[in-house]
């Protein structure tokens, strides 16, 4: 399987990396950091056997991402699936007075994302095969208080990757989204706002995305817990949810 | 007690759970994370150690568990680079398949790369083979400091050898070279010895040290009179490809799976008692029907017998437990392990872990073993009776020339520690020369003294 992991450095992308890595698959990673992404690829050549290569890319330069993608394509002479893993969570109350923080989030998780996975979607679409999966987060399925930015800019990656899905079936090619609850990674740390009980390992995220891959679904909450919690969240009347600190 | 707001407070403790203690805790997913504070630190692993030595009240506890990536392998030499914090389990799994093991190994593999190190760890084979130090061709440190800097036995020696043994109290290993063992299959030809006493033990077990690379010996430390000291001696050697019946050469290098069972809860502190015990010892000892026998048996049950039961650890219940580990020099050993059994099965004190090996040369300033016998027990944490007795075991032990495994260690007084440890004062001005605000410090470090 010749795979695309977009934004490698990622927590998630490395135990994602090495759960799905077979010995004779060929992995290329995109992300900023050249030298850590050189370490999470000979880590998961090392571990699965797998060759791994690595292109260097900021996601926030879009002008680059046609660049990028070609090199890729080059490297593994063809492309059966992509992983959109890179994200920023950014600091709410920051962004709610800097707007450069704001921008930030979403041309990261939203705007990015559209630059580069078109490319990406009209490769797959013309050979007609192929997977795109997405990670986006339950902090998207209603806006909350304490991180309405992010969240916004998720819903939209999800919305985004729905339609593209919606347009990619005719051909076959499968598009998937993971929605992830609280994972404990580079990007959450030091973060306090949920319960020990429900903060997700990084090896347990990649696990239920693997999960969602080798299924039919096109959605996954991962974990799963985060389904009924969600449900309860999206429902709960106007008037209740003002009155919560969420 | 620092302000350190962005790190998670935690409750930790070694495997043994005693003694607990409160730190702040966090991952170190950036190494900048290690030296932007000005606060006491020590670094953890996976916290397989008994002990205090992976913790630190007064400050903050860094964990590696993130730091674990493998760097490069290179498959003609079998050597390694990888982060400090990759587990024995995670290498295994990736070198296994491609012919190559540890060339030491504790009995766990669930401790990273760094905290066995940090511990200069010995297996089954340190008469032959010394310990993990020994395979370490270079470590890259981290100072509190921010500054990083490489060491291994040629460049910076002193540092080296302070750090193989020096339980995280020279800074943070980032990450470490070591020489992979070839093997032919991930099988171990194994003789089992039925011993009927000490005496019996202690010959088979100096009898042509060279002829098994493994050795060890699991004792029934509550027998007393003529059958003190009954073992299993238990030596072994890597399989061949010829040694293997027919049904295994086909696949020779099966790595391990995962725990099968896992005990889900505590069990009550009265479940292993004195009876308790000696009924499955007696058991344990009289399974093995015939005086002698061979048999193959994969790496994974021979060197980590208790991995296969998840949280293992709760057999002792949630008050935890202690091991007492010592090693006595070949001239008062006879002595000292009589005495030894004769005080732990008196006190009533049940141990179904008792394991015996012997050892070569020494290692750096603060490594444990030396030419002689190792005994090592796991107890019940019952108490002050308990400690009070661990007292004066130390200082018999430190009497016949003895020391205590400092990795191993959640109680001994500071007093022995110059006796027991000869090259304290070397070691310590080496951490000084590469630590001058002592920054590194652990609950350990703090109760024996170790950097004062």
């Amino acid at each position: 399987m010749k795979v695309i992991i977009l934004g490698s450095t990622s927590s998630i992308a490395r135990e994602i990396g090495r759960q799905l890595a077979q010995p004779s698959d060929e992995f290329v990673l995109i992300a900023r950091n050249l030298e850590e992404a050189g370490r999470d690829a000979a880590d998961i050549a090392i571990r699965t056997g797998a060759t791994v290569k690595v292109v260097e890319c900021d996601v926030l330069r879009f002008s680059e991402h046609a660049n990028a993608v070609t090199k890729a394509i080059d490297l593994l002479g063809g492309l059966d699936g992509v992983l959109v893993c890179f994200g920023y969570l950014g600091d709410q109350l920051k962004a709610q007075t800097d707007f450069g923080e704001a921008r930030r989030i979403i041309e990261t998780n939203f705007t990015a994302a559209v630059s580069i996975v078109e490319l990406l979607a009209g490769i797959l679409e013309e050979q007609a095969s192929g997977f795109i999966l997405g990670l986006s987060s339950v902090a998207g399925d209603r806006g909350r208080q304490s991180n309405y930015i992010y969240g916004a800019s998720k819903a939209a990656l999800t919305v985004y990757l729905q339609g593209l899905g919606h347009r990619l079936a005719a051909s076959g090619v499968k598009v998937k989204i993971a929605k992830l609850g609280f994972v404990e990674t580079k990007m959450t740390r030091g973060l306090q706002t949920v319960p020990r009980i429900l903060r997700a390992t990084p090896q347990a995220a990649a696990d239920g995305v693997l999960k969602l891959l080798g299924s039919r679904s096109e959605v996954r909450y991962v974990p799963r817990i985060w389904w009924p919690i969600m449900l309860l969240v999206v429902f709960l009347p106007g008037f209740i949810f003002k009155r919560t600190r969420l | 007690m620092t302000d350190n707001s962005n790190a998670d407070t935690q409750i930790l403790s070694g495997w043994n759970r005693f003694p607990v203690g409160k730190t702040g805790f966090r991952e170190v997913d950036d190494l900048f994370l290690y030296y932007r504070e000005d606060c006491p630190r020590i670094v953890r692993g996976n916290g397989r150690s008994y002990g205090d030595s992976s913790f630190c009240t007064e400050g903050v506890t860094f964990g590696m568990l993130p730091r674990n990536r493998l760097l490069s392998l290179n498959e003609t030499t079998g050597v390694l680079r990888t982060e400090a914090g990759a587990t024995l389990d995670e290498i295994l799994r990736a070198v296994v398949p491609r012919g190559w093991f540890l060339p030491v190994t504790p009995g766990t593999k669930f401790a990273t790369l760094g905290g066995c190190i940090a511990c200069d760890v010995h297996g089954k084979n340190h008469h032959l083979c010394g310990n993990i130090s020994s395979f370490v061709d270079s470590l890259t440190m981290l100072f509190p400091d921010g500054s990083q800097t490489t060491c291994s036995r040629e460049v910076k020696p002193d540092l080296f050898w302070a750090t193989c043994g020096g339980l995280g109290l020279s800074g943070m290993i980032v990450d470490a070279t070591i020489r992979l063992k070839k093997i032919e299959t991930s099988y171990i030809q194994v003789r089992l010895d039925k011993c009927q006493n000490l005496d019996a033990v202690m010959a088979l077990l100096q009898d042509q040290p060279e002829k098994f690379h493994y050795s060890v010996a699991w004792m029934d430390c509550l027998a007393r009179g003529k059958r003190l000291g009954r073992s299993i001696l238990m030596r072994g050697d890597h399989s061949r490809r010829e040694d293997l019946p027919a049904a295994l050469r086909a696949t020779p290098f099966v790595t391990h799976g995962d725990a099968q069972i896992s005990l889900p809860f505590d069990l009550p502190g009265a479940a292993l008692n004195p009876l308790s015990v000696k009924l499955f010892n007696a058991a344990y000892y009289h399974k093995l029907r015939a005086k002698t026998q061979y048999h193959t048996q994969h790496y994974d049950p021979y060197f980590y017998p208790l991995d296969g039961i998840g949280h293992w650890n709760r057999l002792y219940g949630r008050r935890g437990y202690l091991q007492y580990q010592c090693v006595l020099p070949y001239e008062t050993a006879r002595a000292g392990l009589a005495y030894l059994l004769d005080a732990f099965s008196g006190s009533g004190n049940g141990s179904f872990l008792a394991v015996l090996k012997t050892m070569g040369e020494e290692a750096g300033p603060l490594g444990f073993p030396k030419p002689g016998f190792t005994l090592a027990l796991d107890m019940p944490a019952s108490g002050a009776p308990l400690l009070d007795l661990l007292d004066r075991i130390d200082q018999e032990v430190t009497d016949l020339g003895g020391r205590v495994y400092l990795a191993k260690d959640s109680r001994m007084k500071p007093v022995w520690l110059p006796r027991m440890y000869p090259r304290l004062e070397e070691w310590r001005s080496v951490i000084r020369k590469y630590n001058p605000q002592s920054l590194s410090q652990s609950h350990l470090s703090r109760r024996l003294g170790l950097t004062a």
